[in-house]
């Protein structure tokens, strides 16, 4: 009895040991580089990529790429953060940009790609001008390339809109009317998803560039215009009473983002402000049709024509010892961000954005995609996250975190003070 | 405590309601998850806690084949055992000499066992990282193992350390009277009586090693050797997370954690019984 | 009573265990509490900044570090007054002659069985303000003023999470106190039983003085526990809303991998390691006085 129970467990572990010890396809010779991006699932994006690195690796140029996804966010940046901090960074990876790698730039772990962008102008010159990301005042160079393109715009429901008599919000005045308007007739006027504290950061963002545009975010980069200054608890007052009145939903803190985009799909609230990635998700939804998009409400007329967006994602490339792995990292690099590379992703996603120009094929995109690119077409400025720009890599965590406290009772000037006192104890 | 026989006494009555009533909310989120893991995220979001309009069972086709899912299982098995086994010998062995010997070295030895049960994680990842880089053991099930028995050993230790503490030093003595050597004693007398407590420590070795998270996100990358944490991060995306799939791989991953809980809980209890009359 | 001839055969059996743990837990540990004197961004081929106690100072001026010392405060009081006496409950619940012992066993076990993230989500959801299980059920029955956001509002958050630690943790802190309860001989009850003594009585005077031992461990692991618990709380709320739930490991986290001061994160390692072991010896001490 015993005996068997032992053979059977030795077979088990046996079989456990021959299936974990399936080879990689990968001739000696080859020089390996370590790939990191947060594409794991099975959306098109990520299918897309798995199937290009798959290509590449056939193409047999002497290079293996060992791809490595993680698509929860917390996890992915914590294998990369322990993978500089041990000195064993992956070769190309995936990240915002700005302060977000300011210190890998400052330590001078990045390689700086302007040099291979030079050497091949048609790879450079297709992008559109979105490299502000990775380019930095006090470190000259050009420390990654844009892979995702975004915009945020304000998505609405056109069936609730009829239902209520109201019309698109041009201004935020507007915004404030409609919203009284669909609070009265029983609907969640914008549901906001405040658990996911990334959601308010967004709202603060398209404040800023709607009031103050691109140079009042490089204001608040340098700190000329401070987080605690009259302009800005102005606009801290504007997001405390909206959820006051409720336009945010009731408990916005306490719902997430998931369930805010659901509360969208199911016909709940009438609007909510997304990034161009949440097209993806309504096109997969039952309420595609009765989705229309506009820009985000304009505050100063001088600036509605600034938008948060810009370059997400991006490549960079670690600096290693081995030039051989740097030359493979950047042809990889080129391999994935080409007009061929963008082409074949906008067929697989059904239209889109993309940061490099091609001949885009308008045959596969919905009314819904169309009106969204539309929507962009006089934009003057893009500016992300307003924190992106900031010297300060902690600041995107805190200023989110002190716009959270709004939602749960605190004055538009602690939030304020908040932020300060958080840049000071960080000095 | 065995006193509470098959008697029907007020007590017994009110001891069974109280523990209906916990069995019930301890079962409750399990029934949710297993609903949940029927339903789309429109479903989920507003009405989690009803049975589902729209029966999605293609979610657990999509979390074996497309997550991968069945072999995650899999493997995890493998590393918590592999954990386990070497967890419970060691800590066993460890711990009759930190409970019985009164060399001048097992104080501090015990103290410092004891801090591993306090050590935040989060402090040990780097300097674990770079050890382990170190020794070229990244994306390699032995040295993930190694890692995984020492944040398990503490506890172990000090679990049955203080169990074997309680046992009747008069049956050690006895044995050695008879001419048992030391590591006999340990065998014949010791481990015997101290199933129960080597057992517990072990089930939750298993249990903690089988979910574990942040170890095999740095320490591993092929994503043949993944575990179930791994997997059950598949349908997460940048900005959407399918949540009707992520539960089903939840099911799918606690299914033979329960089955195999209910069989070593059947097995410990047996030998507890064994104990009882030898002792 | 220690014999030279035991000698070698106990350090034979001590050594595996112990020179494994020195080399992944004890070498990174004093690695860790190094670096804690350091001002260092977290980047290999960057220089490490010797700043002395500074670190310490930091965090002694953070009221958000005061303010999670509180919050684990706030775990131990739980621990000891809401899940000491379930989980010994249940422990005897178990260890009786019930019917349906197996379900019983199972169930209450099911929450440590289960992935953190999993249960940690699912009470996220029964907690939801809009239309979470508990809000719902106010609703219905007509206390709709009972209604609250759980999650959301700062002052009762960390109480929820709490609640919810308790709920998981009952089956774990259960086997614990009945390996103790099985370890009594049934002889004893036997001859108890035969004197006349009721339940209550042998309870009292019987099972809870002999399973002293467990108390022990149980309040050794609640107290590092509470003091390093992370998982639950960074899944339910991530600290927030606004630091409300922060604890001191989510601040550890933040400061070391988020804020990249892996010194200040480093020193609040060690701060919870020292407070670890000041409280665990001091409750050993405690413990052993009782006797």
């Amino acid at each position: 009895m015993k005996r068997t129970r032992t053979r059977i467990l030795m077979a088990a572990v046996a079989i456990c040991f021959a299936l974990t010890g399936i080879g990689f396809a990968q001739s000696k010779g080859d020089v390996k580089i370590k790939v990191y991006t947060r594409w794991s699932g099975d959306e098109p994006l990520s299918a897309f990529f798995r199937q290009k690195v798959k290509d590449f690796n056939a193409q047999k140029k002497g290079i293996y790429v060992e791809s490595e996804a993680i698509g929860s966010e917390d996890s992915y940046l914590d294998k990369l953060r322990t993978g500089f901090a041990t000195g064993t960074p992956p070769n190309v990876f995936v990240e915002y940009g700005g302060s977000r790698i300011v210190d890998y730039v400052s330590s001078g772990s990045l390689v700086d790609l302007k040099p291979y962008l030079d050497k091949d102008p048609k790879w450079r010159d297709a992008f559109l001008p979105l490299f502000d990301s990775w380019q930095y005042k006090e470190y000259p160079g050009t420390y990654g390339i844009p892979v995702v393109f975004y915009a945020v715009e304000l998505y609405y429901n056109k069936e609730i809109f009829a239902k209520v008599g109201v019309q698109p919000p041009k201004t935020l005045d507007d915004f404030r009317a409609v919203s009284e308007k669909i609070l009265k007739a029983g609907y969640i006027p914008c549901q906001i998803g405040e658990k996911d504290s990334w959601r308010g950061g967004h709202l603060l963002n398209n404040l800023v560039i709607k009031s103050f545009g691109a140079e009042g975010v490089a204001k608040l980069a340098d700190r000329s215009l401070a987080y605690d200054s009259p302009e800005m608890v102005k606009l801290y007052a504007i997001i405390k009473e909206f959820n006051d009145k409720g336009y945010f939903g009731k408990n916005a803190v306490g719902v997430d983002n998931n369930a805010e985009n659901t509360s969208f799909e199911t016909g709940k609230s009438a609007m909510i402000y997304n990034g161009s990635w949440y097209l993806g998700n309504l096109t997969q939804s039952k309420i595609l049709d009765k989705v229309g998009v506009v820009p985000f409400p304009s505050i100063n007329p001088k600036f509605s024509d600034s938008v948060q967006g810009g370059a997400a994602d991006g490549f960079s490339v670690a600096k290693v010892k081995d030039q051989a792995q740097i030359d493979a990292s950047v042809e990889f690099i080129k391999y994935v961000s080409n007009a061929e590379y963008f082409k074949g992703l906008e067929q697989v996603n059904k239209g889109g954005i993309y940061p490099v120009k091609f001949d885009s094929d308008p045959s596969v995109a919905n009314a819904l995609t169309i009106q969204f690119k539309d929507n962009l077409k006089n934009v003057k400025e893009f500016r992300s996250d307003i924190q992106n720009y900031d010297s300060a890599s902690h600041m995107l965590e805190t200023v989110r975190l002190a716009i959270q406290g709004l939602f749960i009772g605190k004055t538009p000037a602690q939030c304020g003070k908040e932020i300060v006192d958080k840049i000071k104890a960080n000095e | 405590m065995m006193t509470n026989t098959k008697r029907t006494t007020p007590a017994s009555i009110a001891v069974f309601i109280v523990a209906i009533v916990w069995a019930l909310m301890t079962l409750y989120p399990m029934l949710v998850t297993i609903m949940s893991s029927l339903k789309s995220n429109e479903e989920i979001f507003g009405r989690m806690f009803a049975l589902p309009r729209d029966w999605h069972p293609e979610y657990y086709l999509e979390s074996f084949l497309q997550a991968r899912m069945g072999r995650y299982i899999l493997n995890s098995l493998l590393l918590a055992s592999m954990t386990t086994l070497l967890v419970s010998v060691m800590a066993a062995m460890a711990s009759y000499v930190l409970a019985r010997s009164t060399f001048p070295f097992v104080k501090p030895v015990f103290l410092l066992f004891l801090v591993g049960v306090m050590i935040p994680i989060h402090s040990t990842i780097i300097p674990i990282a770079k050890l382990v880089s170190g020794m070229k053991g990244m994306d390699n099930y032995a040295f993930l193992t190694l890692v995984y028995v020492t944040f398990q050993l503490p506890q172990a230790i000090f679990l049955i350390t203080g169990y074997m503490k309680g046992i009747d030093k008069e049956l050690d003595e006895a044995a050695k009277i008879d001419g048992c050597s030391m590591v006999g004693t340990l065998f014949r007398i010791t481990l015997p009586i101290s199933k129960p407590i080597i057992s517990t420590a072990a089930i939750l070795s298993f249990i903690s090693v089988y979910s574990e998270l942040i170890f095999s996100v740095i320490l591993l990358s092929s994503s043949d050797l993944y575990p179930v944490s791994r997997g059950l991060m598949y349908f997460t995306g940048d900005h959407t997370q399918r949540m009707g799939p992520i539960f089903a791989s939840l099911v799918m991953a606690a299914f033979p954690m329960v089955m195999i809980y209910i069989f070593a809980h059947e097995h410990i209890q047996r030998g507890m019984l064994a104990g009882a009359v030898k002792g | 009573m220690a014999k030279r001839q035991d000698l070698v055969p106990s350090l034979v059996l001590l050594l595996p265990a112990f020179g494994l743990y020195c080399l992944f837990q004890i070498y990174p540990i004093t690695q860790s509490i190094y670096m804690s004197f350091f001002k260092w961004k977290g980047i290999a081929n960057t220089a490490l900044i010797p700043v002395g106690f500074d670190n310490y100072r930091r965090i002694a001026v953070d009221p958000y570090f005061w303010h999670s010392l509180g919050n684990s405060g706030w775990f131990m009081v739980g621990g000891f007054l809401v899940l000491m006496p379930l989980s010994y409950g249940l422990a005897l619940v178990i260890t009786s002659r019930l019917r349906g012992l197996r379900f019983f066993k199972t169930s209450f076990f099911m929450p440590v069985i289960l992935p953190i993230t999993a249960v940690g989500l699912m009470w996220v959801y029964i907690f939801e303000p809009n239309w979470g299980l508990v809000n719902s059920f106010f609703h219905i029955v007509g206390l709709d003023s009972w209604a609250r956001n759980w999650l959301g509002e700062p002052d009762i958050s960390i109480f929820v999470v709490i609640l919810v630690n308790e709920w998981i943790y009952a089956g774990f802190n259960m086997l614990i106190f009945a390996a103790g309860i099985m370890a009594i001989p049934e002889e004893i009850y036997e001859a108890a039983r035969i004197e006349g003594a009721s339940y209550l009585q042998c309870l009292r005077y019987l099972t809870l003085p002999m399973t002293k031992e467990s108390f022990k461990i149980f309040s050794v692991l609640c107290v590092t526990g509470c003091l390093k618990t992370f998982d639950l709380v960074y899944i339910m709320t991530r600290g927030g809303p606004n630091h409300a739930t922060e604890m001191p490991t989510t601040l550890l986290y933040s400061q070391a991998f988020v804020y990249r001061n892996f010194g200040q994160g480093n020193a609040i390692g060690v701060v919870i390691l020292v407070l670890g072991l000041v409280l665990s010896i001091l409750l050993n001490k405690f413990l052993n006085q009782e006797t």
